[in-house]
């Protein structure tokens, strides 16, 4: 036992001293990825697939400023403890001017302030509308809020002339955050949710959500929240007999969740940033190079999102400079067309406000309407 | 809530509480047995799912193959378990609390390790039982996977009731968990048969991984929320009853949909661990007492 | 204790005192310190698990108890933050004497179980009672905390904090064992009844143990809280009170020291090797199974013996004596 624990004791000494003795050639910047591993992994292998293409790209040109680029991957496993960590590791240990955050809400609420006070800015792809009205001036936001998600979804559910309807989320975060807005803009079109109903992430059966959606008659669906839950839900839907249209958010349109919703996914439609079919020149040609790369897998919002990252990033680094301040005047300042839709700098960081309106028909999504650019 | 409502969600419930008391049943059988809880009956549930989803759907195999190779594994896996852990520890003559840790490390290692083996994402397999609902009453739907697995888990408990009552082997069993030294002096080989009764009550979980891997997903976590309500199941039924865990699952899966649909489906989780706190605390002996006398 | 011993602790915690001078960045120092808080609850449950034989695998109830307390009365009642984390280690321990209720009827697997379930009922109010704790947004904006009017705020000033808490949580739990308290546990742990027959006060002694390891924990807990400045119900899962229960495993479970130590070594490694993150909580589990199952005590008695053969032979003494 004592043994052991000396042994313990000296590889955690000599692993310290190796770690602050590597110092780095190439122009380091850190992701801090959700997750390598946990119960979305999967989500983190499309992000270093996105990231990898756009840095081997960015090299293949010379880099940046003569230096290569190159990302550490941090693994914050989707917990807040570990974000904090990471965060911090980023800032203190590895130095880096720029960190790629999270796309989960919760975990950038955990550790914005750390990189906040050290100034350093961070790109996330979170979606909390939280995220950036705390006037926070170096945190950047690659995708549309979930304020525009959610108004664009209102607004369409309620033009198509849906009179009752019911919401069903998940609670955490994103789930809550995202239904809390959809209701609000749907209460201010004078068509308030009639029933609202939740579920927690890991339950597995939704008989009593559904029989409650069944009986007070609502003629459409809202399922907001995390992907495998609403798989689930979708599925025990139609297996119930109910066949009432449902809307979703964009974890509704990731592979895995369609492969688990199997046949109940058809029909469905949902608000996203970024759907693989979608027939701008641009994406395709950016999709027929990723599919070539990886296999032909299809591409994720998440692989898209992280890839723009990666292109911003050195664009604004090659025409503002390497340090933290520069790289924030660039990103405040930026007027960029990426693969997804144009980032442009804005007072709260809020870069992007494109939105997608998607349909799955005959085994694919398909885009329906395209709001924002 | 009107009649058909009410119905919709009892026949729900007591599907999955058979899903529950299914593992509930092998926890008390290897209660008797061994005199130890297995804390990692909800990782040979989950295992067994992720068996079946790679027989179906990596080597496409149907069913009704897939099924007896995963009830076969999942024997093999329990006879294992027992071999060395649960022998180790009574030759140590260990105490309780010793092979408690052991089966929640064990638990915890089963988790992660299947996590190597077939990845974090979640997984389904197509239900062989049909996706089509029927309608038992005028508005009652209810899925044929449902009467399936109620039907396939009573099928499970008369074959366990016959095994026990009226075979040669099964009195043996019965004869070494009542008393293992008498047992043992009427010529029974009692080590061997804590073994089958190991293999066993792995094959009643495995049976339950495989049906249900058909209703819900296949995740890691499956095996925390099963271990759980297995164990509350035992709980309320009366700790060591095969009976009582069995009327105990149907209990708690009914009382569960009743509760998501009737108080809120938030606090689903919370009213579960509330009653079992309540039955540890007012009433630990469960509905129904045991009349052999308590192991430990 | 033997002095050589002593003196070897002694020169130990001086260097770890030192640590932060020499330590590459804040970075470290931070990692340090949540080493630091893990292994103050640890040392709790060497109190409840080691000296008094009962299970908690719901340990991190407490220390969130303690966290969001501290949380919630320093931000939502505006209390200043010293005083809410005495809120916060009060609650805690109020709950501690509350769950050893049911110690006194059950254990083995039933208190095992009604722990967990105690532990997953606090986790599911922490996500699910929105208006208290900010549910799954999770809570942030904690102050630092203020202790005598100075602000702990940099990594360094939470070290010497924490190291200073640890030591003073080493002496006590120290001194607890050997007292009357420590030997009525050992007594209760072996065998209840013949505790119980011999006059010891078996309820009062499992209650003592349950409010000192919630205390521990809830003091780590709501420190934790102002240090990190962010709670959130996702960090308090099962999986975080099976890793306090196996660092008290590693650490010996009645070995105070041997729990710290176990404490801070198996948060700094996954965090220094992150290929490690991956696996760890498997590497966990399987050393946790090897330690109970390998008749170890008795291999490293015989290994002793040998030494002291060999030694004998030689005409050398090895490190140390062998006693016993």
């Amino acid at each position: 036992m004592k043994g052991f624990l000396k042994i313990l004791a000296v590889a955690v000494l000599v692993l310290m001293v190796l770690a602050g003795t590597l110092s780095a050639q190439n122009l380091r910047i850190v992701c801090i990825v959700t997750a390598l591993t946990g119960s979305v992994a999967q989500n983190g292998e499309y992000i270093t697939r996105g990231i990898n293409m756009a840095l081997d790209e960015v090299n293949a040109k010379g880099g940046v400023r003569g230096q290569k680029l190159e990302v550490v991957f941090l693994d914050d496993q989707a917990k807040a403890s570990e974000a904090i960590n990471a965060v911090k590791k980023a800032i203190y240990d590895l130095n880096t001017p720029v960190i790629l955050g999270s796309d989960w809400s919760g975990l950038v609420l955990a550790s914005m302030q750390i990189a906040a006070d050290e100034g350093i800015p961070q790109l996330v792809t979170a979606t909390n509308v939280q995220i950036t009205s705390q006037g926070i001036p170096t945190i950047f936001r690659l995708r549309a809020n979930d304020s525009v998600a959610a108004e664009i979804l209102a607004k369409y559910v309620n033009d198509q002339g849906y009179k009752k309807i019911g919401i069903m989320f998940t609670n955490e975060d994103y789930g809550r955050g995202f239904a809390d807005e959809t209701s609000n803009y749907l209460a201010k079109l004078d068509n308030k949710p009639a029933v609202i109903e939740s579920c927690n992430l890991g339950d597995s059966d939704f008989t009593a959500q559904i029989l409650s959606f069944k009986n007070s008659g609502v003629d459409v669906i809202l399922a907001l929240g995390k992907e495998i839950e609403l798989a689930k839900f979708l599925r025990q839907t139609r297996e119930l007999g109910v066949d009432t249209p449902v809307f979703g958010g964009s974890p509704m349109g990731l592979d895995y969740v369609v492969e688990l919703a199997g046949g109940a996914m058809e029909g469905v439609r949902i608000v996203t940033h970024f759907l693989p079919t979608d027939p701008e020149p641009r994406i395709q040609d950016w999709v027929q190079r990723y599919e070539a790369l990886y296999n032909g897998q299809e591409p994720t919002t998440h692989a898209l999102a992280y890839y723009d990252a990666v292109h911003l990033v050195a664009k604004v680094m090659e025409e503002c400079g390497t340090s933290p301040q520069d790289i924030a005047r660039g990103l405040r300042e930026v007027n960029y067309q990426g693969v997804q839709s144009w980032f442009r700098g804005s007072p709260t960081g809020d870069l992007v406000n494109k939105q997608v309106i998607g349909e799955f028909k005959d085994g694919k999504w398909h885009v329906v309407a395209v709001l924002g650019d | 809530m009107n009649l058909a409502t009410f119905i919709q969600l009892l026949v729900g419930g007591i599907s999955i509480g058979a899903l529950y008391a299914l593992p509930a049943l092998g926890i008390s059988l290897i209660w008797n047995a061994a005199g130890v809880f297995n804390f990692a009956n909800g990782e040979f549930v989950m295992i067994s799912s992720y068996l079946m989803y790679s027989m179906l759907v990596g080597r496409k195999m149907p069913f009704l193959a897939a099924l007896p190779i995963t009830l076969c594994i999942m024997f093999f896996l329990g006879v294992a378990t027992e071999k060395t852990i649960v022998y180790t520890l009574r030759r140590q003559n260990a105490s309780p609390v010793k092979a408690l840790v052991s089966f929640i490390a064990l638990s915890i290692f089963l988790r992660n390790a299947a996590r190597f083996v077939w990845g974090t994402a979640p997984r389904t397999i197509p239900n062989p039982f049909g996706a089509k609902p029927i309608e038992m009453l005028p508005e009652v739907f209810i899925m044929p996977h449902a009467l399936w697995i109620l039907g396939i888990s009573l099928l499970m408990m008369a074959g366990l009731l016959v095994l026990f009552r009226w075979t040669k082997i099964g009195v043996a069993m019965r004869a070494t968990t009542q008393n293992r030294t008498v047992a043992a002096l009427m010529g029974v080989n009692t080590n061997r048969m804590v073994s089958l009764v190991f293999g066993l009550s792995s094959m009643v979980a495995a049976l339950a991984g495989a049906l249900s891997g058909a209703v819900f997903f296949i995740t890691l976590e499956m095996s925390v929320m099963f271990g759980l309500k297995a164990f509350t199941s035992n709980i309320i039924g009366g700790f060591g009853n095969p009976l009582g865990a069995i009327v105990g699952g149907l209990l708690l899966g009914v009382v569960e949909t009743l509760g998501a649909s009737f108080v809120s489906s938030h606090y689903k989780d919370v009213i579960t661990f509330s009653l079992l706190l309540f039955f540890l605390l007012f009433r630990p002996k469960g509905l129904f007492k045991l009349e052999i006398a308590e192991k430990l | 204790m033997r002095p050589e011993r002593l003196k070897a602790i002694a020169i130990v915690f001086g260097l770890l005192a030192a640590a932060p001078l020499f330590l590459p960045n804040r970075y470290y120092v931070y990692i340090f310190n949540r080493g630091f808080a893990n292994a103050l609850a640890v040392i709790g449950l060497v109190i409840l698990f080691g000296m008094g034989g009962q299970i908690s695998l719901g340990h991190i109830a407490f220390f969130t108890l303690g966290a969001y307390t501290s949380a919630i009365f320093s931000v939502r009642l505006g209390w200043p933050s010293a005083a809410a984390v005495l809120a916060g280690v009060a609650l805690a321990s109020i709950w501690g004497a509350f769950l050893s209720v049911p110690a006194f009827k059950l254990s083995g697997p039933f208190l095992s179980i009604c722990t967990v379930a105690f532990g997953e009922v606090v986790r599911l109010l922490t996500i699910n009672l929105v208006s208290l704790t900010n549910g799954p947004y999770g809570f942030y904006g904690i102050p630092s905390l203020i202790l005598f009017g100075r602000r702990i705020g940099s990594e360094k000033a939470w070290y010497f904090l924490l190291w200073s808490l640890l030591v003073f949580a080493i002496l006590a739990a120290a001194r607890l064992k050997r007292s009357y308290i420590g030997r009525a546990l050992a007594a209760i742990r072996e065998d209840e009844t013949a505790a119980e027959v011999m006059g010891i006060n078996v309820r009062a002694m499992k209650t003592l143990a349950f409010v000192c390891a919630a205390f521990c924990a809830g003091l780590a807990g709501a420190l934790y809280a102002h240090m990190s400045g962010f709670l959130s119900p996702e960090s308090f899962t099962g999986e975080q009170s099976f890793s306090l229960f196996s660092m008290t495993v590693v650490g010996g479970q009645e070995s105070v020291l041997g729990g710290v130590a176990a404490g801070v070594a198996l948060t700094l490694l996954p965090e220094l090797m992150r290929f490690l993150q991956e696996y760890y909580i498997m590497i966990f589990s399987l050393i946790v199974l090897l330690i109970v199952l390998l008749p170890l005590e008795s291999m490293m008695e015989r290994a002793k013996m040998w030494m002291a053969g060999l030694a004998r032979e030689g005409g050398k003494v090895p490190w140390g004596r062998c006693s016993k």
